[in-house]
C-alpha cells in the first residue's frame, strides 16, 4: 500500500538522521519530566519551545513537538501512581487504580503498566492516524454542539462509576464540580455569574489549580494526618515489570482503551481527560480478574493510560486534515506547522511536502517506543519514591503543589483556589466524599452547558436536534445503559451489604 | 539539526551577554541612555495563541534593535484584564514593561470585564492588523454577499453567524455586517475560530466572521470560501476576495496588535521605542512568521496609531451600545 | 488499604458525641449540606440579575436554577441519610483534624499570603520547613537543610528554565531567582 510505503519512507528519514532521533529522545525524556511535574503541562512546553523550532529543519522541529506532547501524557502518570497526584489532567483517572496498587507494594507494576499502556496507545492511534486520517476526519465533522452535549451528559454518568462507597456521596461532589465550573463569564450571553464582584472571578476557576488542590494539597494533608500515628511505609514487591498474566487479561481493555482515546481524539474540543476517563469506565464495565476496580487494578491504569496517550495521536487527525486543533496542545502544534510553512488539509498527505509529514508520524511512532523503553528504565528508579519517608514527601509536594499552580498563569489567585480546594478535598476524602466526580463535574458542566445551550441557540429552542442526529442516539443509547449498569450495581450492592461492612474501614485517599 | 539548535541557542546567549555590556540603545536612535536593562513584554493570554507567537516573534527580533534583552511574560486570566490590569494599574511607565494590546482594551470596560481602559495605556507602535471575513462552507449556497444578503433578507435570523464569544470583536464585526446590509443574523458564541470551524465545516452553521488568518488555511484547502473582507482595499495575500466595501457596503472592521505601555511614559522614550520597533518590523526573521501565521502586517507610528485606535474604539463602542 | 483508619492521632480522641457507622463526627457531612444548600441560595440570588436568553436559548439562568435544585435536593439527602446512620462512636475515632493537619493548613494560608510580600524563596523554604517538622521530621535542622536546598532547586528550575517569572523578594534575587 502507498500509504505504508511513504511512513517506510518517513523512518528511513528518521533512521538516517541520529540528530533527530537524539533531539526526538531528548523531547520525550523532557516531555516526561515536565508532565510530571503539577502545573507544569505538555502544552505549556511546548509553547515555551515554539519559538526554538523556528531555528530548526521542520521535521525536526515537529519532531520534538510531538514528542514533548506524547512524553507529557505519559509522564503525568507518575506521580498519580506514586503520589496520588496526577502530573497532568489527562492522568486523573489513571490514579483511581494505579495509587491502590501503589498501597498494595505493586507500584513498579502500575508503572510499567502505565507505560505500556501509553505505548499501546500512541501506536494505535498513529497508525489509525497514517492510514485512516481522512476518513476519521470526515467522519469526526458528525460531532457538533447537540453531540457534544450528549456526550457530556454521558461523561457525567461516569461518576458512579468513580463514586466508591457512596452515590450520593459522588453525585454531591459532582454537584460541587459543576457549582464551581459556572463561575464566571458565562461564554453563551456574556453574562457575570456567581463572581460576587471578584474580578479574580471573571474568567473562571481553571481546571489545573483545582485538580492540585483537590489531589496534591489533600495527598500532602492526608500524609501529615498519618504521620500523627504510627506509620506503615508500602511495601515494594520484588517485580518492577507488569506480569504476563496482567498484560493478557487487560489485552482487551488496551486495545478499547487506544480505539476511545483515538476517537475522543478525533472530536475537537475533547481532550485527554476526557477519554481516559470514558475508557476507564468501560473497563469497569468488563470487569476481569479478582481485584475490584478502585482497589488496585491493573486494568484501570490500562484503560487510563492506553486512551490518554491515543488522544494524542487521534488529535493529530483533524490537526492535519481540516486544520482544526482538537484541544491546546494540538493547538501549539498547528502553531508549529504553520510556522514550517504546512498548510493542513488532505493535500498535506499527498501534496509535495507528505514526506515530510509522513517523517512526523514516523516520529510519533518512535517517541511511543522511545515512552516504552525510558519510561520503564524509569519506573524502577521512581519506584523507590514509595520508600521516601513523609517528612521528605510532604514538604516536595506542597513545593511543587504551589509553585506549580502558581506556574501555570503566574499569578497569586491560581495559588488561591488550589489552598482552598486542597483544604476542601481534605474535608471530603475524609468523609467518604470522592474528589474525582468533582473534577468530572468540572471539566464536563461547563462543555455540556455551553453546547445545549449553543444548539439550542442554532436551532432557535428547537430541542428535537438532541434526538435527530445519529451520533447523539448512539451517545443516548449509550447513557441508558450506564444508568442501568448503576442501578444494577447499586441493588447488588445492598444485597451484599452484611459480608462489606467486614471488610473494615476503607483507607482514606483522594478518588 | 540538533547541534544547529544548540548553536542557534547559543548565539542567543552570546548576544543577549555582548547586549549587557554594551552602552545602551545602540541600535534605537535615541537621544536619552535608554533602555539600561532588560524590558519585559507582558502577554495578557496564554503561551501559544495569537498574540503570544506574535509577540515571541516581536520580542525575538526587536531585541536586536533596543541592544536589550525582552522577557516575554504570560500573565493570562478574566480575558485579559489580569495582564492589561497589571499595566494600567500597577506598572512603573518607565519603558521597561510592555505588553501588547488589542482592540479589547478599547470597550471591554463599557461590559464591565475591565475596570481600565485605552486612556490608561501609552500607544507606542501598531505592528499588525487583521480584517474580519465572513466565510462559509465551499458547497454552500452563497458565491457572493448579495445572495447571502437575498436569503438573510427573506428568512431573518435563519442563517446563523459564529463568534469568538459575547460582545467581543468578532461579535460586533457579525453586528457591523448586519448593519451595514440591514439583516438580521442569528449570533452563535463559540470557544475560538477552531470550534467554529469544526461547526462549519459539519454543517449545523451557516457562516463564521473571524480573522481571515484564522480560516487561511481551510480557504486554501478548498473547504470554504469567503463572501467578503472587511477592508478599505483587497488584501494582497487573497486577491480574488472581494471586500465588503467595494460590494457597497461600508464594513471595516477587524482586530489589529500593537506595542503599549502604562499611561504617562515619557514622549522620548516613546520616541526611542517606537524608531526601534518600526525598524524591526522590516526584518525578515519577523515577516516571515508573521507571514506564516497568516497574520498581517501592518506599522503605524506612535500619533497615527494613537488616532487609529481612538476611531476603532468609537466605532466597537457604537456597535456594542446598538447590539444591547 | 483496609486498616489505615488506625493512623489517626491517639492524643486527639473525637470530642464530637454523634458519630457515624466508621466513627467519624457528624459535623463534616452536615456542615456539607449546609454547603450545599448555601451554594444554592447564593445562586438564587445571583440569577435575579441575569439577562434574558437570546432566539430561543434558556438563557445564562436556567442551568444554574436546575443545578441549584439538585443542590438542595441533595443536601436534604445527605442530612437524611447521615442522620439514619448515626451510631456510637467507635473505640478510639480517629480525629479528622489533629493539629497536625490544622498547623499545615495554617502554614498553606499564611505561605499564599506572604508569597508577594516577602518573595518566593523565604516563603517557600518557610513551608517546606513546616511541612518537614509536621510530617514527623525527628530533627529541626536537617529538615531546614532539606527545605533550603530543594526551595533553591526548585527556584532555578522553574524561575530559569521555564521562565516562570516567580515573585521576587530581595534576597531571591542574590539566589539568582
Amino acid at each position: 500500500m502507498e500509504i505504508f510505503s511513504s511512513l517506510l519512507g518517513g523512518f528511513g528519514t528518521l533512521f538516517s538522521s541520529p540528530h533527530l532521533i537524539a533531539a526526538l529522545a531528548g523531547a520525550v525524556v523532557a516531555g516526561m519530566v515536565v508532565g510530571a511535574l503539577p502545573g507544569l503541562t505538555a502544552t505549556m512546553a511546548m509553547a515555551l519551545f515554539l519559538p526554538f523550532t523556528f531555528l530548526m529543519e521542520p521535521a525536526t522541529g515537529l519532531a520534538v513537538l510531538m514528542g514533548v506532547f506524547a512524553g507529557g501524557i505519559a509522564g503525568g502518570s507518575i506521580p498519580a501512581i506514586l503520589l496520588n497526584v496526577p502530573g497532568t489532567p489527562a492522568s486523573a483517572a489513571t490514579l483511581l487504580d494505579g495509587y491502590p496498587m501503589t498501597r498494595k507494594g505493586r507500584a513498579g507494576e502500575a508503572l510499567s503498566m502505565a507505560m505500556f499502556a501509553s505505548a499501546v496507545g500512541g501506536l494505535v492511534s498513529a497508525l489509525l492516524m497514517s492510514v485512516l486520517a481522512p476518513v476519521i476526519a470526515r467522519f469526526a465533522l458528525n460531532f457538533q454542539a447537540p453531540e457534544f452535549f450528549v456526550l457530556a451528559i454521558y461523561g457525567l454518568t461516569i461518576i458512579a462509576a468513580v463514586a466508591g462507597k457512596s452515590l450520593l456521596k459522588g453525585y454531591i461532589a459532582g454537584l460541587i464540580g459543576l457549582v464551581v465550573g459556572m463561575v464566571g463569564l458565562d461564554p453563551i450571553a456574556g453574562q457575570l455569574r456567581l463572581t460576587f464582584g471578584s474580578q479574580a472571578l471573571y474568567g473562571g476557576i481553571s481546571l489545573i489549580p483545582v485538580l492540585i488542590g483537590v489531589f496534591g494539597i489533600t495527598q500532602a494533608l492526608v500524609m501529615v494526618r498519618e504521620s500523627s500515628g504510627v506509620t506503615e511505609r508500602p511495601r515494594i514487591s520484588g517485580r518492577t515489570l507488569v506480569s504476563a498474566d496482567d498484560l493478557r487479561s487487560s489485552s482487551g481493555t488496551l486495545v478499547r482503551g487506544s480505539l476511545i482515546g483515538s476517537g475522543i481524539g478525533a472530536i475537537p474540543g475533547t481532550g485527554t481527560d476526557i477519554g481516559a476517563f470514558l475508557s476507564y469506565s468501560e473497563a469497569r464495565r468488563r470487569p476481569k480478574g479478582r481485584i475490584p476496580f478502585g482497589e488496585g487494578n491493573p486494568q484501570g491504569v490500562a484503560a487510563s493510560e492506553s486512551a490518554n496517550n491515543a488522544v494524542v495521536g487521534g488529535s493529530m487527525i483533524p490537526t492535519f486534515t481540516l486544520g482544526i486543533p482538537g484541544e491546546a496542545g494540538t493547538a501549539v502544534l498547528l502553531g508549529g506547522l504553520l510556522i514550517h510553512g504546512l498548510m493542513p488539509g488532505p493535500d498535506l498527505f499527498t501534496g509535495s511536502q507528505s514526506s515530510l509529514v509522513y517523517t512526523i508520524f514516523a516520529s510519533f511512532i518512535v517517541a511511543n517506543v522511545m515512552i516504552l523503553l525510558l519510561g520503564t528504565l524509569a519506573a524502577r528508579l521512581f519506584v523507590h519514591v514509595v520508600r521516601v519517608p513523609n517528612q521528605v514527601l510532604v514538604p516536595v509536594i506542597l513545593l511543587f503543589c504551589m509553585v506549580g499552580s502558581y506556574a501555570i498563569n503566574n499569578r497569586i489567585a491560581d495559588v488561591s483556589v488550589t489552598i482552598v480546594f486542597g483544604i476542601l478535598g481534605y474535608v471530603m476524602v475524609t468523609h467518604e466524599f470522592p474528589v474525582s466526580p468533582l473534577v468530572l463535574g468540572l471539566i464536563l458542566g461547563p462543555m455540556a452547558e455551553t453546547n445545549f445551550r449553543r444548539a439550542m441557540t442554532i436551532t432557535h429552542g428547537d430541542w428535537t436536534i438532541f434526538f435527530t442526529r445519529p451520533a447523539s442516539l448512539v451517545f443516548w443509547a449509550l447513557i441508558v445503559l450506564s444508568l442501568v449498569y448503576v442501578w444494577r450495581s447499586a441493588r447488588r450492592r445492598r444485597v451484599q451489604k452484611p459480608a462489606e461492612s467486614e471488610d473494615g474501614p476503607q483507607a482514606v485517599r483522594p478518588t | 539539526m540538533r547541534t544547529k539548535f544548540i548553536l542557534a541557542a547559543a548565539a542567543c546567549l552570546l548576544l543577549s551577554a555582548c547586549a549587557d555590556t554594551a552602552t545602551g540603545g545602540s541600535g534605537a536612535g535615541g537621544e536619552s541612555d535608554f533602555p539600561t536593562k532588560p524590558i519585559t513584554a507582558v502577554v495578557a493570554w496564554s503561551a501559544g495563541g495569537g498574540t503570544d507567537v506574535m509577540m515571541r516573534a516581536f520580542a525575538q527580533t526587536a531585541e536586536d534593535h533596543l541592544g536589550r534583552p525582552i522577557n516575554v511574560v504570560n500573565k493570562p486570566g478574566s480575558s485579559g484584564a489580569v495582564g492589561w490590569g497589571e499595566i494600567a494599574h500597577a506598572t512603573q511607565p518607565d519603558g521597561y514593561t510592555l505588553t501588547m494590546v488589542s482592540p479589547e482594551i478599547g470597550f471591554l470596560d463599557e461590559q464591565g470585564l475591565y475596570d481600565f481602559g485605552l486612556d490608561d495605556f501609552t500607544l507606542i507602535t501598531l505592528l499588525n492588523e487583521d480584517p474580519a471575513a465572513l466565510a462559509v462552507r465551499a458547497d454552500a449556497p452563497w458565491d457572493t454577499f448579495e445572495e447571502f444578503i437575498a436569503d438573510a433578507k427573506a428568512d431573518p435570523g435563519a442563517i446563523s453567524v459564529g463568534n469568538s464569544g459575547p460582545g467581543l470583536a468578532w461579535d460586533l464585526a457579525t453586528t457591523a455586517i448586519e448593519r451595514a446590509a440591514d439583516i438580521e443574523l442569528t449570533h452563535v458564541p463559540y470557544d475560538g475560530a477552531a470550534s467554529a470551524t469544526q461547526a462549519v465545516l459539519g454543517g449545523t452553521l451557516d457562516a463564521m466572521a473571524f480573522s481571515v488568518g484564522e480560516v487561511h488555511p481551510q480557504v486554501e484547502a478548498g473547504e470554504m470560501k469567503l463572501l467578503g473582507v472587511a477592508l478599505a482595499e483587497r488584501l494582497e495575500a487573497l486577491p480574488n476576495v472581494p471586500t465588503f466595501v467595494e460590494q457597497g457596503y461600508d464594513v471595516e472592521i477587524g482586530t489589529f496588535r500593537g506595542i503599549a505601555g502604562p499611561a504617562g511614559m515619557d514622549p522620548e522614550i516613546v520616541a526611542t521605542l517606537n524608531d526601534a520597533f518600526v525598524e524591526m518590523a522590516e526584518e525578515d526573521t519577523f515577516a516571515d512568521v508573521m507571514e506564516n501565521n497568516s497574520f498581517g502586517i501592518r506599522v503605524m507610528e506612535t500619533a497615527e496609531f494613537q488616532a487609529f485606535f481612538e476611531d476603532a474604539r468609537d466605532l466597537y463602542v457604537d456597535l456594542l451600545r446598538e447590539s444591547e | 488499604m483496609a486498616g489505615d483508619i488506625g493512623r489517626g492521632t491517639p492524643e486527639q480522641p473525637a470530642a464530637v458525641v454523634r458519630a457515624d457507622a466508621a466513627g467519624r463526627p457528624l459535623t463534616v457531612p452536615l456542615g456539607m449540606a449546609v454547603l450545599l444548600l448555601g451554594a444554592a441560595v447564593a445562586i438564587a440570588v445571583d440569577v435575579r440579575g441575569y439577562r434574558e436568553g437570546a432566539g430561543g436559548e434558556p438563557g445564562p439562568a436556567a442551568i444554574p436554577i436546575l443545578v441549584a435544585l439538585l443542590c438542595a435536593a441533595a443536601a436534604i439527602a445527605l442530612v437524611f441519610q447521615t442522620l439514619r446512620s448515626t451510631a456510637p462512636p467507635g473505640e478510639g475515632a480517629p480525629s479528622v483534624f489533629p493539629v497536625r493537619v490544622i498547623a499545615t493548613v495554617a502554614t498553606l494560608t499564611a505561605a499564599g499570603l506572604l508569597l508577594e510580600q516577602i518573595g518566593f524563596f523565604v516563603t517557600f523554604t518557610g513551608l517546606a520547613f513546616a511541612g518537614g517538622l509536621l510530617a514527623g521530621a525527628r530533627r529541626w535542622w536537617t529538615s531546614l537543610g532539606g527545605a533550603v536546598v530543594i526551595t533553591w532547586v526548585v527556584m532555578i528550575f522553574f524561575g530559569r528554565l521555564f521562565a516562570v517569572p516567580l515573585p521576587a523578594g530581595p534576597i531571591d534575587v542574590f539566589l539568582g531567582g
